[in-house]
């Protein structure tokens, strides 16, 4: 399990402890304080440099020991993925400076945002290799990811209105919201300490020890430990005026909800202990924490996402005992949950590329629990749907590698990284996870499967009791290699192979097959065939099943796949003589009457089917008479085989097959899953044969049958919703009969009016459970009986007026009129009628029954209205924006997305715009506009840089729009050079950068005595040069490839280019710039820049920070700087910049002001915990003293020699510029955090062009 | 002889021996019975089915019992053919008149909404109006079918107060959350321990 070698070369020091203590939280101002201890155990003697990640925070000082400040260096290049360049817009060019962004700061690469230098009075120490302890404070303003506050906007004190904070992220979030090694391989243990105020109640990992109050008795301190070793990344937390519940079958579970939801927390937790129970059965093990959480939150950034010892699951997943289709998913997400803390959080991944293993491991564990709580028919029709899904999305998007180590893949992002992978990719992937460990479970045998995860668990249990020192944490990781090598002992089994084919390979494979029965032989001649060609298809070479029914009996032949082979025999075993009055057998040993009539009298063979077990990621197209089909679909017992059956039947409307059809419809033996599937195949039948189709329109009777009243079936019986397969079909048959269409194309009128009497004669008065389901269903269903309008308006858009609205339309308004504003007063579970009614609106429009409105849409998806409702409203309005393509709408919902306080709705409002995107590449639009490209871009080049999934989402959508390549409707630009991405690849090779930087960093200090005027550092120059690109926005590109004349390898030049804010701080809002800035002023009085630095701090929203008006004052350093900008883009600038541009330089530029500043206050925060700055947030301990002059000259002296050694290492091209030694001290300055140079403090630079 | 007669008769101060004197007094007055006066038979036309016998306790001159139907329920037409299929029907549109009724209502008083410009009236819409805790109204829903609700409300709250009544007397201000669920003499679960007051230590050995 453990490959410590891999990653410890990388990381010269082990984390054996950290302390994470969050010394206040006010929800209000959305802020907190605190401070990170981490212990470390130095590996090498000359460790110097320890990098931690950290995104967003503040960071006030370090110290090592409680006795040394430690120097440190903040360095970004995730910020912005594409730094300075104007006019590269191309998805590859991103693609590639993303993960090269992401990798230059990713631990496992032995990177970090932060390095800090360790004093060199503890070398000694070091080289003794004795542990030390760095403590970093840190303060986290108004996060834009990875912690989430929900503060609803009402008066009085945030604790009484449900205020409330929880850790939302997906991978590796965790540097979001505090400093830490962010990364899975590198697990310690835990003390955690959160005070917060007496009404708020503290979730966070491990075991809560104690809680004391503070002496003021205002607030207290919640102490939790974690003693088994856990990741940085599975470290969560939730905060706010929780209900507690503790699980009256198991104590040690506590269930958290926000106020007034104890009653549904109860019901929807009531039966989380048989999960517990039978997850420690099946393993034969423990659960392996001591305690475990559920804390159910509002604005939920997933449904459920899971930490050592806790789940933070979004409030939506509660129900009270009357709802029913809730249940099962929540149930099903819950169990989930339960099975990551074995494994994703207990046992997690060791790196990205071993992500599938934790993934697929619980995913395999959940589908067990789910066998058993809902049967062996769900599990299985849950297979058969990922396994479609997956199909699906390889086929038509790409393939996924479950271990990108060994290949690549070609999609428009990087596998390699968590960050920069696509939210649909991984939902596909996390399906193939499950399949694959389910496929591995059949090849290796379901008990020796257990018997793995079984050891795993054990020897993780036994390496998590150990001490740091044992080396035994590696246990808790889990690999490919290791898991490959804990197979083979455990089994003797070399699955190298099967992870060849399907783990580090994309791609499933796709047959098509045939068969003809050949009578004199009495032998089944198969031709199997795979479709090489189709994207996402793989080439399967190995073992393949086919299952038989004869008339004698089922049975399974084996064949193996070669390659160019193509035909297999199966000798039949039964003769075609029948005997009528036989019973035939089954494949699960039932006997059954068959009437064989329909049968070709000459052959014994009922029905075949290739790998029925779903042994394969396949995909079969799969030939056989249709009778063959009916057969199939009636007696053949495995729910797959009939789901497949009823897709083929789809394409025979016959009499049988309708006869096939109803009979399963109304059998009440069948999966009620398979029932709602034939209701709807039975519609399209029913479409097909409509010329001959005789009787009352198909499923009338069956449904009168079924729900009608006795004394008068064309009135449905009160509801009774006790039996849920009838439930399920009560909602599925209306809506397939809305699909039925008549000759003439529209719904037969006999339809729309048994639809209509199902609204009418609705009545749950004396039904146990919510009809809410239900009536969202009839709702869907009056929706779907709606054709395209004969419109005979003239004006397009316009829709019809009042006055011609049919009929019909009249009467489906009036439904959903009634329903809609029935909502409004009494409204039912989770809003699903109106839902619907969204729903169902937007398709009136759409067919030209109503004029078409998106305002309506719009009010219905702002903030603080239920999210369902608001998700429901934004599908309207993307749709609308699809068929109107009018900008403005556009822009309003690309607003909502950089705006709205519900990132799931940002999220799910660009993942709609995937799936049905406003126009693809090649089409004209009246949106294809070059604003449109700009926006997105600066999206997902620095907008969402705090939140992966909404950057990859964008990137989503750029995709789909324009595809990889430069969007048509730029104008090329003229001194644009086409890059050959590969050059571009090896230059932007991430690892070279962190050397490069530590060496700087390194000089710096060494250098310390060096003048102050000496020339540029080559870093400097770096830095510069890419700053310059920046502002110009032209030629970044030509810029950063053009190799250095220098020994130094290109790639330096580039990754030094992609991390130019080398701000100290990690702030980079503007908020958090102003305050720095304030503080400045009280301690160096430099009141000239304060309203500079305010005015960007005002736009804090989307880091467009104008600075136009600010005039260039020559007198502060940092103003110098900025003239050097100008200078630089005077010189090479060719074309104004465009304005997102502009917008990024500000950014930059204001970050670098940040850093200027901040290092002020680190100085002066040291002998005071507490930051300066946080008078808001706190009463603020420390007082702002004045700054030491001393650090400033040191700070310039030091800048000095980083210069003259980067002259010698780097980049000269950068020294043949004039005005270069201003610019270099003062960038200088900006870099190195711990030294501060007062002169640094004007971060705006002032250029007409910078207006946005 | 009948002792409690005679028991009566003693405390009243009678004297027993004097009843038979007392009987044979020459001049007692004697009741006669009623005469058998023919009751008039009722014209044939208005009598609507048939008399009741007098049941055996009461005697035959005691007048007959009046026609039937001025004291039994009187059939005055057949059963509905299909009575449950008119019921469905009057609860639906009963139903449905109430619910247009009060949402029209609101509609009119309050902001509405409008599917179709310059139209207000047609099909108002209420407003969507949004909440700062919009889970609330969506997970604690009002359903319109109280009837099952009060059935089913029965039940389960016997069920869990018994439980909750216990929790809430120790603890601070946790307890108010927590009381509902538990013992806590019984289940030791971290939360629900009381909160301890501030020792003092030495201030914080790390980033203190």
């Amino acid at each position: 399990m453990k490959k410590e070698g891999k990653t410890d070369v990388s990381r010269p020091y082990k984390l054996a402890h950290q302390t994470l203590c969050i010394r206040a939280i006010n929800l209000e101002k959305k802020s907190l304080i605190g401070y990170v201890e981490l212990v470390i155990h130095p590996l090498r003697q000359d460790l110097k440099r320890v990098k931690i990640n950290s995104k967003q925070c503040r960071i006030y000082h370090v110290s090592i020991n409680d006795q040394y400040e430690a120097k440190f260096l903040y360095n970004d290049p995730t910020l912005e993925i594409c730094q300075g360049d104007a006019k590269q817009r191309n998805l590859d060019y991103f693609q590639h400076c993303h993960f090269s962004a992401m990798s230059a700061v990713d631990p496992d690469n032995g990177n970090g945002e932060i390095t800090v230098r360790l004093p060199p009075e503890m070398y000694l120490n070091i080289a003794e290799l004795r542990p030390f302890r760095l403590c970093i404070e840190f303060s986290l303003e108004n996060p834009k990811g990875g912690l989430h506050f929900v503060v609803p906007d009402l008066p009085g004190p945030a604790h009484e209105n449900a205020a409330h904070v929880f850790t939302a992220g997906l991978n590796n979030c965790s540097r979001l919201w505090f400093p830490c090694l962010d990364t899975y391989s590198e697990p310690c243990t835990w003390k955690i300490e959160v005070t917060v105020d007496n009404e708020l109640t503290a979730v966070t990992c491990g075991d809560l020890i104690e809680v004391i109050s503070t002496p003021d008795k205002k607030r207290k301190t919640f102490h939790y430990f974690l003693s088994i070793p856990t990741s940085a990344p599975n470290i969560g937390m939730a905060v706010g005026p929780f209900e507690i519940h503790v699980d009256p079958n198991m104590h040690e579970v506590t269930h958290f909800c926000l106020p007034h939801l104890t009653e549904i927390l109860k019901h929807t937790t009531n039966y989380i202990h048989q999960a517990f129970e039978f997850y420690e059965e099946l393993l034969s093990s423990r659960y392996p924490y001591t305690c475990y959480k559920h804390v159910f939150v509002d604005e939920a950034y997933v449904e459920s996402t899971s930490y050592a010892t806790m789940s933070v699951l979004s409030t939506n997943l509660l129900h009270s005992n009357r709802i029913i289709d809730q249940t099962i998913s929540t149930r099903t997400v819950l169990a989930e949950a339960v099975a990551k803390q074995f494994f994703g959080t207990f046992i997690a991944m060791q790196t990205w590329s071993d992500a599938w293993l934790p993934m697929g491991i619980s995913g395999y564990l959940c589908g067990l629990f789910i066998k058993k709580t809902f049967g062996n028919n769900e599990y299985r029709f849950r297979i058969s749907n990922y396994l479609k899904d997956v199909q699906d999305y390889e086929n038509r998007v790409g393939g996924i590698v479950l271990d990108p180590t060994k290949r690549d893949s070609n999609h428009h992002f990087s596998i390699k990284s968590p960050h920069t992978v696509s939210p649909r990719y991984m939902e596909a992937f996390r399906s193939k996870c499950f399949l694959v460990m389910r496929m591995l479970e059949q090849r290796i045998g379901e008990q020796l499967l257990i018997q793995v995860v079984n050891k795993l668990v054990a020897l993780a249990t036994t390496g998590a009791s150990q001490k740091v020192g044992a080396n035994t944490w590696g246990n808790l990781l889990l690999s490919t290699s290791s898991f490959l090598k804990i197979i083979s002992t455990v089994t003797g089994k070399d699955i190298s192979p099967f992870l060849e084919l399907w783990v580090s390979q994309s791609g499933c494979a796709r047959f098509f097959g045939n068969f003809v029965f050949n009578r004199k032989r009495n032998v089944v001649e198969l031709e199997l065939k795979q479709d090489l060609g189709a994207k996402g298809a793989l080439k399967y070479v190995g073992p393949l099943t086919v299952t038989i029914q004869e008339l004698d009996g089922s049975f399974n032949h084996n064949f193996k796949i070669e390659e160019n082979k193509t035909k297999f025999d199966i000798t039949c075993h039964s003769k075609c003589r029948r005997n009528k009055k036989k019973k035939i057998p089954l494949m699960t040993g039932e006997e059954v009457d068959m009437d064989l009539s329909a049968m070709d009298a000459d052959s014994p063979v009922l029905w075949l089917r290739v790998d029925p077990d779903m042994n394969l990621l396949s995909h079969v197209t799969w030939e056989q008479p249709d009778y063959m089909w009916q057969y199939q679909l009636r007696y053949e017992r495995d729910i797959v085989a009939q789901r497949e059956a009823i897709r083929a039947l789809e394409n025979y409307p016959t009499a049988g097959t309708r006869r096939a059809l109803t009979d399963i419809l109304e059998d009440d033996h069948c999966f009620y899953r398979i029932r709602m599937e034939a209701a709807h195949c039975l519609a399209k039948v029913a479409n097909s044969m409509v010329g001959v189709w005789a009787g009352p329109p198909a499923m009338m009777t069956i449904f009168r049958k079924m729900f009608g009243s006795h004394s008068c079936p064309a009135i449905i019986r009160q509801n009774n919703f006790s039996n849920f397969q009838n439930y399920f079909l009560l909602k599925t048959i209306p809506n397939a009969m809305a699909l039925l269409r008549n000759i003439h194309t529209i719904c037969p009128p006999e339809v729309f009016k048994f639809i209509m009497e199902l609204f009418k004669y609705n009545d749950n008065s004396r039904n146990k459970f919510s009809d809410n389901y239900y009536r969202a269903a009839l709702v869907e269903a009056v929706s779907k009986t709606v054709t395209p309008a004969i419109t005979l308006m003239s004006t397009p858009g316009q829709g019809p007026t009042a006055d011609n609205l049919s009929a019909e339309t009249k009467q489906i308004l009036e439904e959903i009129t009634r329903y809609l504003n029935l909502e409004k007063l009494l409204p039912c579970y989770r809003h699903t009628v109106t839902v619907s009614c969204l729903s169902a609106i937007r398709t009136l429009q759409k067919f030209g029954h109503l004029p078409s409105e998106v305002e309506f849409f719009k009010s219905y998806a702002q903030h603080g209205v239920f999210r369902d409702i608001r998700l429901a409203a934004i599908d309207a309005i993307v749709d609308f924006i699809k068929t109107e393509s009018r900008p403005e709408d556009m822009y309003w919902i690309l607003n909502l997305v950089e705006t709205d306080p519900d990132l799931y709705v940002r999220h799910y409002a660009l993942q709609q715009l995937v799936l049905n995107p406003p126009f693809r590449r090649m089409e004209t639009s009246a949106l294809h506009t070059e604003g449109l490209v700009e926006r997105l871009w600066k999206m997902m080049n620095c907008t969402f840089s705090y939140d992966s999934r909404l950057r990859c989402d964008a990137a989503d959508v750029y995709f789909t729009l324009y595809g990889r390549t430069r969007p048509s409707c730029l104008p090329i630009p003229d001194n644009m050079v086409v890059l050959s991405l590969k050059d571009r690849k090896n230059k932007m090779n991430p690892a070279y950068v962190p050397d490069e930087m530590e060496e700087m960093f390194d000089d710096e200090e060494e250098d310390e005595e060096v003048g102050m005027e000496e020339g540029e550092s080559s870093q400097v120059d770096t830095e510069a040069d890419i700053d310059v690109t920046d502002i110009g926005g032209e030629e970044p590109s030509l810029k950063r490839k053009s190799p250095p004349p220098t020994e130094l390898p290109p790639p330096l030049v580039l990754s030094i280019g992609s991390v130019p804010e080398t701000c100290p701080l990690g702030i980079f809002n503007e908020d958090s710039a102003s305050q720095s800035k304030r503080l400045k002023l009280k301690m160096e009085s430099e009141t000239l820049e304060e309203p500079q630095v305010t005015e960007p701090s005002k736009a804090s929203g989307t880091q467009e920070v104008t600075v136009t008006k600010t005039p260039v004052t020559p007198s502060s350093a940092t103003s110098a700087y900025a003239a050097e900008f100008l200078k630089f883009v005077g010189v090479k600038q060719e074309h104004p910049a465009p304005e997102p541009q502009l917008s990024v330089t500000m950014d930059t530029s204001s970050r670098l002001s940040e850093g200027s500043s901040s290092p002020t206050t680190t100085a002066v925060g040291s002998e005071s915990s507490a930051p300066l700055s946080f008078a808001g947030l706190l009463p603020s301990s420390a007082s702002a003293t004045d700054m030491s002059s001393a650090t400033d000259s040191k700070a310039h002296k030091a800048k000095k020699k980083k210069k003259k050694n980067k002259h010698k290492h780097k980049h000269k091209h950068k020294h043949d510029r004039p005005d270069k030694d201003p610019l270099g001290r003062i960038r200088e300055g900006s870099f190195n955090s711990s030294e501060n140079s007062p002169s640094v403090t004007q971060t705006t630079l002032s250029s007409p062009e910078f207006e946005i | 002889m009948m002792t409690d007669v005679v028991m009566a008769l003693i405390e009243m101060g009678q004297n027993l021996q004097g009843l038979p004197a007392h009987a044979k007094r020459p001049n007692k007055s004697v009741f006669l019975p009623p005469s058998h006066s023919t009751p008039t038979p009722n014209p044939r036309t208005l009598q609507a089915g048939d008399k009741m016998p007098h049941p055996s306790h009461i005697p035959d001159h005691m007048p007959a019992f009046p026609d039937p139907h001025t004291y039994i329920r009187t059939l005055t037409q057949k059963a509905p053919i299909n009575e449950y299929q008119i019921i469905r029907e009057k609860a639906a549109s009963q139903k449905r008149d109430v619910e247009r009724a009060l949402t029209r209502f609101i509609a009119k008083t309050g902001e509405t909404q409008s599917l179709i410009r310059d139209e207000a009236n047609l099909f108002p819409l209420i407003a969507v109006t949004p909440h700062p805790l919009p889970y609330l109204n969506a997970l604690l829903p009002k359903d319109q079918d109280l009837l099952a609700q009060e059935e089913e409300a029965q039940p389960t709250p016997s069920g869990k107060s018994s439980k909750s009544s216990q929790g809430g007397a120790k603890d601070g201000e946790t307890n108010d959350q927590e009381g509902e669920t538990t013992d806590p003499e019984a289940i030791d679960n971290p939360y629900l321990r009381p909160v301890k007051m501030a020792r003092y230590r030495k201030k914080g050995g790390g980033g203190n």
